[in-house]
């Protein structure tokens, strides 16, 4: 107690955070509740507590949906796909941006790979349709021109999983760079001094000091990457998917959208996302245990 | 210390409360989804729209709030604001679908809705009526025709053919157009999750016959409400697809995701299929980029009768929430919003103030009206709500706009060349379907996905047995004992 008043000043800065977070995002827990109810969205408070409790209905209606373990099935391909791509891809660009000595260059460089950052889900979509379309799209007209082959790229089931995963790696590449390349900012420069004198290149400097040295930032960022296994990309896939590619590109996300959403069964989604959370926890849980044993700084 | 501190947290809470409602001080509010600001998601100018809200109150004697919808899925906003805390009070929505929220109209609609109910057919009203009387929302629409054929005269000039009125005229048509052009191509819309009315009542009714808005048909082997891939003839439907498209007549795109406004942009569009507004609104805005280019309405015959099928009014609707506080302002709204005498108020809520944002060309019903561009009056028409037929009343002084409000009143409600579906008077209780239906989304997805592949030829239509026995037991027999039950009911009733 005595230290907490001695520290008093620390915990009011980080009130406004706990706040935060217990109205945000503990509270709202309480609604999970929903998931064991036939709740209607429009009874409002009332219907949560006066709803009928259904047990384990909602869970056993999606488990038992014939399309369950494909939806399962593309969310961990496609999640594993962006994580297998996209996770290394922003790790590679900030080494080569570190290796950038120019410091205009390597500005104009950064800014280039920000910019899809800031270029919405929808925005980007249009433009893959004007890429891709079979119609007047740019990419497919010019193989048209020299192929003499009109691709349906969207609506194919063997390129549209590699569309996903490409555009999202392009739209992430930069962004995500940031925080390795502020990891490589703050290691001490004698390091590489040294490295020089005895004769090291710098893919040999990269390798053995560069890396390394940023292996905390890499394990707690791949940490959080398994815990979001299950959020293969919503959005991407809704405004990018049709029946032609449902086979692969059907994920949770979307089923709960059509099943649950629109079809104003909350409850069902609600017992869909406690699903999901509960797997996202398992994950989490395992890949931390995983990379203590292994002896890196894990998330707790 | 403790009393002077709670008295000023009081006082501040009590006067930020006053506040809001003061400079908030609307009658009621509309989430207006009726596709009005599908494309002005913005929303008007602050300062015109507190005018054309002043003007409004001057006119109505209400004073109205709109909800402008800024998500691309308004059903998804919709069903949000529902659950929230303040819930709109006037929507658009299929009133069987949200029935546990809305207020039954009838003494409503007897007190203060006397021109509105002269305005809308009387057709019409039968949809929105419940098993037990109540009025349950004002018709969004009536019956209509929108699933239409349409072809190109300049092309059908060229090749010296007439308008076809066929199937197999029509694949000689296609024919012909490659023969002039190979970019000409045929666009319609797909299956979709449980958006296949379009296709179902559409080009599949000339080889299965007529469907219901729940693309099903009545079975007279043994009376029960069936869906259209048990429909006879089903299969040649399947296979004539298929066969355009090995033939290359058909967009590949229409099965992914497919673009109409730039499609027709590219003036290569020879045959649509498909709902009627992708001809009467987006090719006068393309038409001068492709010079000579003109679309013709063609009803086609099939083995199983007219390609179309005419679309019940359904139970799309205005309706009003249960928690409204005000409920006698809005039908006051919506009969001034729909009189039968003036389109004063129809033509305010969508142009904005009269003199200022538009004027009258001739008077009297219909009414022509000069508009300006909503970019220079910088308003959207947040007020305005759609209503069919009413809007033909309103006919904009504007050529982009005379094919559209010219089709209003003639192609689109001619019903004597497509299908009368079974369920033409009947309001289907969606939202008990599903209930009833627990995999209904499966069943929906499994034709989309299938009928997606026999199209394309990804999968064999001598499989259609096995796709068959894939929807049983994805739950198609649940499906099919939820809309006979439904149907025997109407019938008894």
């Amino acid at each position: 107690m005595k230290k907490i008043w001695k520290y008093r000043f620390y915990y009011y800065l980080a009130l406004p955070g706990l706040i935060y977070f217990a109205i945000f995002h503990y509270v709202p827990m309480g609604g999970a509740l929903i998931a064991f109810k036939d709740i209607s969205p429009f009874d409002g408070l009332r219907g949560f507590f006066d709803a009928p409790w259904v047990g384990f209905k909602h869970f056993e209606r999606f488990t038992s949906s014939v399309y369950f373990l494909d939806v399962i099935e593309n969310t961990l391909i496609i999640s594993g796909l962006k994580i297998l791509f996209g996770f290394p891809a922003p790790i590679i660009l900030a080494l080569l941006l570190n290796e950038v000595l120019r410091m205009s260059l390597k500005r104009i460089m950064q800014t280039i790979s920000y910019l899809p950052h800031f270029i919405s889900w929808v925005v980007t979509a249009g433009m893959i349709t004007a890429l891709l379309a079979t119609s007047g799209g740019l990419l497919t007209e010019t193989i048209n021109d020299f192929t003499g082959s009109n691709i349906n790229f969207l609506g194919n089931k063997d390129y549209f999983v590699g569309i996903l995963v490409t555009s999202h790696v392009w739209k992430t590449i930069g962004w995500s760079s940031i925080i390795y390349l502020a990891a490589m900012s703050s290691i001490d420069p004698s390091l590489y001094e040294s490295a020089r004198i005895d004769g090291a290149n710098r893919l040999q400097m990269a390798w053995h000091i560069t890396l390394p040295s940023i292996m905390f930032v890499i394990v707690i960022m791949f940490l959080l990457e398994i815990g979001n296994l299950l959020e293969a990309g919503f959005e991407q896939i809704l405004l990018l998917y049709s029946p032609s590619v449902y086979k692969v590109a059907d994920i949770i996300d979307t089923f709960v959208y059509r099943e649950g959403l629109l079809a104003l069964k909350y409850s069902f989604a609600a017992a869909v996302g406690l699903f999901k959370a509960v797997i996202a926890f398992v994950l989490l849980y395992t890949a931390n245990r995983l990379a203590n044993r292994l002896g890196q700084t894990g998330l707790w | 210390m403790k009393k002077l501190i709670s008295t000023i947290f009081l006082s501040l809470v009590v006067s930020l409360f006053t506040t809001s409602l003061k400079a908030d001080g609307h009658d009621f509010t509309i989430f207006n989804n009726s596709g009005m600001l599908q494309f002005d998601g913005g929303g008007s100018d602050p300062e015109v729209l507190a005018k054309v809200t002043a003007h409004v109150k001057k006119l109505s004697g209400v004073t109205p709030k709109v909800i402008v919808p800024n998500m691309q899925d308004t059903t998804e906003q919709l069903n949000l604001l529902l659950a929230g805390s303040n819930p709109p009070d006037l929507f658009q929505a299929n009133w069987d679908v949200y029935k546990s929220t809305l207020m039954p109209l009838n003494d409503l609609l007897a007190k203060h809705g006397d021109a509105l109910l002269r305005s809308i057919p009387e057709t019409s009203w039968k949809y929105m009526t419940d098993s037990d009387g109540n009025i349950m929302g004002i018709p969004r629409t009536a019956a209509t025709s929108p699933y239409m054929t349409w072809v190109r005269q300049d092309i059908l000039d060229q090749a010296g053919l007439e308008v076809p009125k066929t199937v197999e005229e029509l694949t000689a048509y296609m024919a012909a157009a490659q023969k002039i052009n190979p970019d000409f191509k045929a666009g319609t819309r797909a299956w979709s999750g449980n958006k296949w009315e379009e296709p179902a009542m559409g080009f599949a009714a000339a080889f299965t016959g007529a469907m219901s808005g729940n693309a099903a048909f009545i079975d007279p082997s043994d009376g029960r409400v069936k869906p259209v891939p048990l429909a006879p003839g089903i299969e040649d439907y399947l296979r004539f697809m298929n066969d355009w498209h090995n033939k290359g007549y058909w967009y590949p795109d229409n099965w992914s995701k497919f673009d109409e406004s730039e499609v027709f942009r590219t003036c290569n569009m020879a045959m649509w299929s498909g709902w009627y507004s992708r001809v009467t609104i987006i090719v006068p805005k393309v038409e001068s980029n492709c010079p000579g280019m003109k679309y013709v309405r063609a009803p086609i015959m099939g083995s199983k009768g007219w390609m179309a099928t005419t679309r019940a009014s359904g139970t799309q609707a205005y309706v009003i929430n249960k928690k409204a506080k005000n409920p006698e302002a809005i039908m006051q709204y919506l009969n001034w919003m729909w009189n039968d005498q003036s389109v004063e108020g129809y033509a305010t809520g969508v142009n904005g103030i009269e003199g200022d944002h538009w004027s009258y060309e001739s008077k009297g019903m219909p009414a022509i009206v000069n508009t300006k561009d909503k970019a220079e009056t910088k308003y959207v028409g947040d007020f305005g709500l759609p209503n069919f037929p009413y809007e033909g009343n309103m006919q904009p002084n504007d050529s982009l706009w005379a094919t559209h409000f010219n089709y209003l009143g003639s192609g689109l409600t001619k019903l004597d060349d497509s299908h009368q579906p079974i369920d033409l008077y009947m309001a289907w209780d969606k939202g008990r379907i599903a209930d009833e239906t627990p995999t209904l989304g499966d069943v929906h997805r499994m034709i989309a996905e299938n009928f997606t592949a026999f199209y394309t030829g990804e999968r064999s239509i001598d499989e259609y047995d096995d796709f068959l026995a894939e929807l049983d037991d994805a739950g198609m027999q649940d499906w099919i004992n939820a809309m006979t039950a439904q149907m025997q009911e109407s019938w008894a009733n």
